[in-house]
């Protein structure tokens, strides 16, 4: 009885994990980059009325986020989960001139997506990021940044 | 005891904000924990005014040594390493309040501190943990340890799933070191873990949410 116990234990830690790993193979994007895309040798039947703006390798949605203001991009050591991320969405969230934040956990990358007009300074990127939590290895600058 | 409990519960609804399962959350961030296992069960609701602090209340029920244990938790990051793709901690936490015997009117100066440190990646986690309690006349040391794998690596925002197994030592229960497989898993504010302790015969479950 009490190794069937630990047979049923051991088999349903597997079974709860199998749904997921088959989902993340699905949603893996990381053998295409969306921004080299070309209209000109896509089939677009249906779509020549209109045209698409600028897609970026994260998603359509984030359309919105890569016009407009300049960009700061972060190299951050410590990122190893969902909740780093979390956390570093909380802390620059609250600054007036971010417009929004973008997270790469592969390549510990932190994309700060500034409103028009505004600036800030790689002293204020570093304390946000100790304040969050974790370090600062440097930062490059986009967009007139 | 069920008032405190609904008004701590209350308090936590009553905040807004958004959730992960560390001792101390980002700045101005809440947790909840609720865990349950073959020695305890235990609710757990914490403030982080600063990504170094936690202060919140704890209350255990706990069956081996037939006490309650109502108190206040601080949680304390001492030190953290951030690595290119791993992280290290080093975590003290330290919990004073009242103990109350099963069945027994009366409560006693109760209080607890534990040490705990851990590394992970993105693909490995590995944690240790030393706790000492003084739970009016039972005083114990214990120790506990965790490995774990994640089978993939998810993007941000996925289902995350670690395995994981938990070695846990308590030298004066009747059987000291008890071994439990388990499954944790990990989606945005939330985080579930499942698993069974062998030698108790017993089921864990865990959950936490962030604020």
């Amino acid at each position: 009885m009490k190794t069937l116990k630990i047979i049923g234990a051991f088999a349903s830690i597997i079974i709860l994990s199998q749904p997921v790993y088959a989902q993340q193979n699905e949603m893996n994007h990381d053998d295409h980059n969306h921004s080299e895309m070309n209209h000109d040798q896509m089939n677009h039947d249906g779509h020549d009325d209109h045209d698409h703006p600028e897609m970026d390798k994260e998603s359509t949605s984030n359309v919105s986020i890569t016009t407009g203001g300049p960009t700061i991009v972060a190299t951050v050591n410590g990122l190893v989960c969902d909740f780093c991320a979390q956390a570093l969405k909380k802390v620059f969230q609250k600054e007036e001139a971010v417009k929004a934040l973008t997270v790469d956990l592969d390549a510990g990358e932190v994309r700060i997506f500034l409103k028009e007009g505004q600036m800030l300074s790689n002293a204020v990127v570093a304390k946000l990021i100790r304040k969050s939590g974790y370090s600062l290895v440097e930062t490059q600058r986009e967009g007139g940044a | 005891m069920a008032f405190r409990l609904v008004l701590i519960l209350v308090i936590i609804v009553s905040l807004s904000g958004t959730v992960h399962a560390r001792p101390v959350s980002y700045p101005g961030g809440w947790t909840f924990m609720q865990k349950s296992n073959g020695s305890y069960s235990s609710i757990h609701a914490h403030y982080s005014p600063t990504a170094s602090d936690s202060i919140g209340m704890y209350i255990e029920r706990n069956w081996q040594e037939d006490i309650t244990f109502t108190g206040v938790q601080y949680n304390r990051l001492v030190k953290r390493w951030n690595g290119r793709k791993s992280q290290a901690n080093f975590y003290v936490k330290a919990g004073v309040g009242q103990a109350q015997p099963f069945g027994k009117n009366g409560t006693q100066i109760a209080g607890f501190t534990e040490l705990a440190m851990d590394w992970e990646t993105r693909r490995w986690f590995t944690e240790y943990r030393i706790r000492a309690t003084d739970y009016a006349d039972n005083q114990s040391i214990h120790h506990s340890g965790r490995l774990g794998i994640a089978p993939y690596i998810g993007n941000y925002g996925d289902l995350h799933t670690w395995l994981m197994v938990q070695v846990e030592n308590h030298p004066e229960s009747n059987k000291p070191t008890t071994t439990t497989p388990l499954v944790r898993l990990f989606k945005g504010v939330q985080m579930l873990e499942l698993g069974y302790t062998i030698e108790h015969e017993e089921w864990l479950a865990n959950w936490i949410v962030r604020f």
